[in-house]
């Protein structure tokens, strides 16, 4: 059983960090042109950023993937194995990105550590992102590469999916999808500052009652509109409805209080509570976005990995234990 | 006796679930204040609770309409029941936009709505909490009392006649509150802003044409959290007046230095000047202004 989730008071750390960043990165947001070009230099500053907040642990071996072959088209990513890994295990991660940005590589720290402290091996999923690559392409590719994962031999049970920010979006998404074609679901989902509302309504109401201290509803809008471009955001695999009874893996969101993402991650554990589903929603109080990749920055970071690890680990013994049991029986 | 009044308060704001009250709300928890987040909309008001509580602090959404003194008196026995004491601090806050029409043109339901919310609500506010303040200023606890006004307590701007006056009184009852409160330790301020970035022209009763302009000029505003906070430091300072942006500062001063002066030349601002309509025409109609003007019709949505 996993400790109860006590919120504490933000370490003296975070409350600097969460300082600084206001007076560092918001203003940031003003000078970085609109568009195309936008979202390239925000690729790049990200990406100097996120090498900055956060450390890569020692002992975790990374091998890139690049596989195309009839059955499941191009399957982009790579494995990121712990040096003695659990047998019978593995996370599919699907990185956090606006739609527009970051890539397996500024996630590498992030995903190295959970792979560390898990002992499970991960395959970082690599997806087409936009201005290029505009919706469906995301979870589509998300979607190929848990075929990818199945064909490999892994079975569902075998599997949590995990994800942060549009990474937990997809991840919810690739869960209902499942569900509704029937198929076996995966043994948990973890989801770090998940995205929910595609309108941006939910951060909008946020924003007006706390600003994120790195960016605005308005940036975030524009980089969703290169994402939607003329599709509805209330298409079903945007705006993900769950009826009751529609009952989804046991679940894990963790999010940050002073992020813009707080209201989504509200959302969606609420949705997924009422429909049934065993979901644990933990919001850390003056955290910010994804603040578990920022490890050199906040002491919160480990704690917060440390309990997602711990969740992803005994979702896969019970699983596994369930299935075997099955198997005894049958 | 001599720690701050916005610090670890047992506070009650009103019309929190929006706006100035929100943000008041939200800066009081991060100072270690228990919170009780009162407004007419709960789903707001549980929106600023959830905010608080994601951030570790600790709030509960009470339902008042403070325009009701028995809703204002439920409010405070909610409050007394959930401190297990009574309040350390009020902030009578909630309020309404009203305007567009000059004296005469404004309905009189529109009079009516205007004062019940912004001069009631602080009457009823007053009467009920000051007693109490008193009593715990007497037990030797930090407390004090915040009522927001505005700089149009002051300003008499035309085409806002029931809001002004409804201000003013604001105004008049914190001076007065203040008064008799010398010696009690119970501290008293009244706020009195500009533009603030808030909902309050989408949500109040301002005629079409009269919104766009309060729109166009409330980007200008400062953020609510900003008030909040220079409010909340201003009270601890024992201030009476808060008036966190300069252009209230100045048109105070003016005010008072030439009154009569001041009055014609904000008339002629609004009938000549960059905001006012050219048009000598007042306008006759009653909320919701119906869409005439095609120049301004798509200002709206
Ligand atoms: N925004 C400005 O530019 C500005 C300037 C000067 C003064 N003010 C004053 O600040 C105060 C807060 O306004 P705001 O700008 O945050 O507006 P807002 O509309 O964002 O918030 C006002 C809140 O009061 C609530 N409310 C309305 N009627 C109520 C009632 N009868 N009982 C209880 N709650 C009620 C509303 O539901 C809303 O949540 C008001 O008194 C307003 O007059 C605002």
């Amino acid at each position: 059983m996993m400790p109860r989730f006590t919120p504490h008071p933000p370490s003296s750390r975070a409350r600097f960090a969460l300082w600084a960043t206001r007076r560092t990165l918001r203003p940031l947001e003003h000078v970085v042109p609109d568009g195309v070009l936008g979202v390239k230099v925000t690729r790049r500053l990200l990406a100097g950023m996120m090498a900055g907040a956060g450390t890569s642990p020692l002992g975790v071996e990374v091998t890139p993937v690049d596989s195309t072959t009839e059955r499941f088209g191009r399957v982009k990513g790579e494995w990121v194995r712990p040096t003695t890994p659990r047998p019978g295990m593995v996370v599919l991660y699907i990185h956090g990105s606006g739609y527009n940005l970051c890539s397996t590589k500024t996630h590498r720290p992030l995903v190295s550590r959970l792979a560390k402290e898990t002992r499970v091996t991960v395959f970082s999923a690599e997806y087409r992102l936009a201005p290029e690559h505009p919706f469906p392409a995301a979870p589509d590719d998300i979607e190929r590469a848990y075929d990818w994962l199945l064909a490999q031999g892994w079975t569902a049970d075998q599997i949590v999916v995990a994800g942060d920010s549009a990474g937990g979006h997809l991840t919810l998404d690739l869960a209902v999808r499942l569900l509704r074609e029937g198929r076996d679901l995966p043994a948990g989902l973890v989801m770090f500052s998940p995205l929910a509302d595609v309108t941006c309504s939910l951060i909008t109401e946020r924003e007006k009652a706390l600003p994120d201290p790195m960016l605005s509803a308005a940036g975030v809008r524009k980089l969703f509109a290169h994402y939607l471009l003329d599709t509805d955001p209330l298409h079903p695999r945007l705006t993900h409805v769950l009826e009751p009874g529609e009952v989804l893996p046991p679940t894990l969101i963790q999010a940050g209080g002073a992020e813009f993402l707080a209201a989504d991650a509200h959302h969606i554990a609420d949705m997924l509570e009422a429909s049934g589903t065993d979901v644990a929603l933990e919001i850390w109080p003056g955290q910010m976005h994804v603040f578990q990749a920022a490890n050199r920055m906040v002491p919160e970071a480990d704690q917060a990995l440390r309990r997602a690890a711990k969740f992803l680990v005994s979702a896969l013994q019970a699983s596994t234990a369930a299935a075997e049991a099955k198997e005894a029986t049958a | 006796m001599t720690s701050k009044v916005s610090k670890n308060a047992r506070a009650i704001v009103t019309g929190a679930a929006s706006g100035i009250g929100q943000a008041f709300a939200i800066e009081l928890a991060r100072r270690g204040g228990q919170v009780v987040v009162s407004d007419i909309d709960m789903v707001g008001a549980q929106r600023t609770v959830t905010v608080i509580e994601d951030n570790g602090g600790t709030a509960i959404a009470v339902h008042c309409d403070v325009s009701r003194l028995d809703s204002v008196q439920d409010l405070a026995a909610e409050a007394c029941r959930w401190f297990e004491g009574v309040p350390t601090l009020v902030i009578n806050n909630a309020g309404v936009g009203a305007g567009g029409n000059v004296v005469g043109d404004a309905p009189m339901e529109d009079w009516q709505w205007t004062l019940g919310i912004n001069l009631w609500g602080p009457i009823n506010g007053c009467h009920v909490f000051a007693p109490m303040l008193r009593d715990a200023a007497a037990a030797g606890e930090s407390v004090g009392i915040i009522n927001v006004a505005s700089a149009a307590s002051f300003g008499a701007a035309p085409r806002m006649a029931a809001y002004n006056v409804s201000k003013a009184g604001v105004l008049s009852l914190s001076e007065t509150l203040a008064a008799e409160m010398v010696g009690t330790g119970v501290k008293v301020s009244v706020l009195c802003p500009t533009f603030v970035k808030t909902n309050i022209v989408t949500s109040g009763r301002i005629n079409a044409k009269a919104s766009a302009a309060a729109s166009r000029l409330m980007q200008f505003g400062m953020s609510a959290d900003k008030v909040a906070r220079i409010c909340l430091d201003t009270h601890d300072r024992g201030g009476l007046y808060v008036m966190p942006q300069i252009d209230a500062k100045v048109g105070w001063q003016i005010k008072r230095t030439i009154p009569h002066t001041y009055t014609r030349v904000v008339g002629l601002l609004e009938r000549y000047g960059p905001l006012g309509g050219d048009d000598s025409l007042p306008e006759t109609s009653v909320h919701p202004h119906p869409v005439a003007d095609p120049a301004t019709s798509d200002k709206e949505n």
